[in-house]
């Protein structure tokens, strides 16, 4: 069982922050940039409960919002939303598979970055009119959703060798 | 009884709720105060990460070739700007009483982050109010426009890319005189619109900014055209456009007044 650790696991956060900053340009595939902070809220809600991924999701989109040009709240509710869900359902599911925690990085990515999409669509003028569901389910968002579980195989990888979090199964 | 974590949840629905109808300007101090917590962590990073990509070309790339590309480029840049003064200078001279104003200020910044969230193009630079950077300020590097100043802290500041979604700048075609408006995608692209049906347009026509808004200087090198087509739906056409700056590359910027 995880332990929570809230100085541990926030530092954590913040180096997955500054990855996001340094890293996630040049880590571009195809218009699609990874989201490390998707990742860090799937995989604090995945471990522990609805109550601290909704808190880990807060604060991840609280972040995210500070350094955002858009509507201040959009990240810190998306997010929140997501902590929550996933750690209210973690206990249904298999959690210590890889391929569980890779599905759900792609649906929490999918959730989240299509509805970020739509927003974007609905305050630009000129998107507006393109507005469809061609657009909010651009290729360009499967993308990113998968590239962010892809990725998220290896942090997980990562994270449950430094926090020893017990066996772990591919299935 | 209610329980402590739901009242938690209730305070956190009310600060959403103040925080999005709060009016911008007291909503944008905010965070620009914020954000410039991580300003010293983030200039302390870029700073290392540029030093050692410095280094690491140092050993893996020819820095004569480097220096002759840079010569190249920066000829070829003159050329495009004096055939665009040469241009504008005749038609100036049909403009008796038009009387030239070129007295901008600036201030050089180094980049220091990029926004983290996707669908976005914006960059992080270290200089803000203190050193006299204002909203709407227009960002330039060597190679051509960059973006434009958003929001600025004391002494931090968020410029928007010319490839951001939100980003708008008024364009022409250096060849053809025809004026269109530069947007961003958001995959992250830049797309000249508002061109009309008849217009004459090819792949490698050079935009620059026409000046119109007031925001970006006239004349300022934008990118090249790399693609022509009919927007589907609409009576225009639109060319994709490729900046001449790297945009996910720059390290240091120049902003203008």
């Amino acid at each position: 069982m995880y332990k929570i650790n809230r100085l541990r696991d926030y530092s954590m956060i913040l180096l997955a922050f500054f990855a996001q900053v340094f890293l996630s340009d040049f880590l571009k595939v195809g218009g699609a940039k990874p989201n490390f902070m998707i990742i860090m809220t799937v995989f604090f809600a995945l471990f522990t409960d609805e109550w601290f991924g909704l808190e880990v999701g807060f604060v991840c989109g609280m972040i995210l919002d500070i350094f955002s040009l858009r509507l201040f709240g959009l990240n810190t509710i998306l997010f929140s939303f997501t902590g929550y869900f996933i750690g209210r359902f973690n206990s249904k599911i298999y959690r210590e598979s890889i391929i569980t925690h890779a599905i759900m990085i792609f649906v929490a990515s999918f959730f989240i970055l299509s509805l970020y999409r739509l927003f974007i669509g609905i305050q630009n003028k000129y998107l507006v009119s393109y507005l469809s569901f061609g657009f909010l389910f651009s290729p360009v968002v499967f993308l990113s959703a998968a590239y962010n579980s892809f990725l998220g195989v290896f942090v997980y990888t990562l994270l449950n060798r430094i926090l020893r979090l017990g066996e772990t199964s591919i299935l | 009884m209610i329980k402590p974590k739901i009242i938690i949840v209730i305070v956190l629905i009310a600060i959403f709720i103040w925080t999005m109808f709060a009016p911008p300007p007291i909503l944008t101090h905010l965070k620009m105060n914020l954000a410039n917590i991580a300003r010293s962590p983030l200039r302390i990073i870029s700073l290392s990460l540029n030093s050692l990509n410095d280094i690491s070309k140092l050993f893996y790339i020819d820095s004569e070739k480097i220096e002759l590309k840079r010569k190249v480029f920066a000829l070829e840049r003159k050329l495009i700007e004096s055939r665009e003064t040469s241009l504008e200078n005749k038609r100036l001279k049909s403009l008796l009483n038009l009387k030239a104003n070129v007295n901008k200020t600036s201030v050089a910044a180094l980049v220091i982050g990029r926004d983290p969230n996707s669908w976005a193009s914006v960059i992080f630079i270290d200089k803000g109010k203190r050193d006299g950077i204002v909203k709407d300020m227009a960002v330039v590097s060597s190679q051509g426009l960059v973006g434009r100043v958003r929001e600025v802290g004391k002494n931090f500041s968020k410029a928007m890319l010319i490839n951001d979604v939100d980003c708008k700048v008024a364009g022409l075609l250096e060849r053809t005189r025809e004026q269109g408006l530069l947007i961003g995608t958001p995959e992250g692209r830049c797309k000249l619109i508002y061109l009309s049906l008849e217009a004459d347009i090819a792949k490698g026509d050079i935009v620059l900014t026409s000046g119109a808004g007031n925001i970006y200087p006239k004349g300022m090198l934008i990118g090249e055209v790399v693609y022509v087509a009919k927007e589907r739906g609409r009576l225009y056409k639109y060319a994709i456009v490729k900046p001449y700056v790297e945009l996910s590359k720059l390290e240091e910027v120049l902003c203008i007044k």
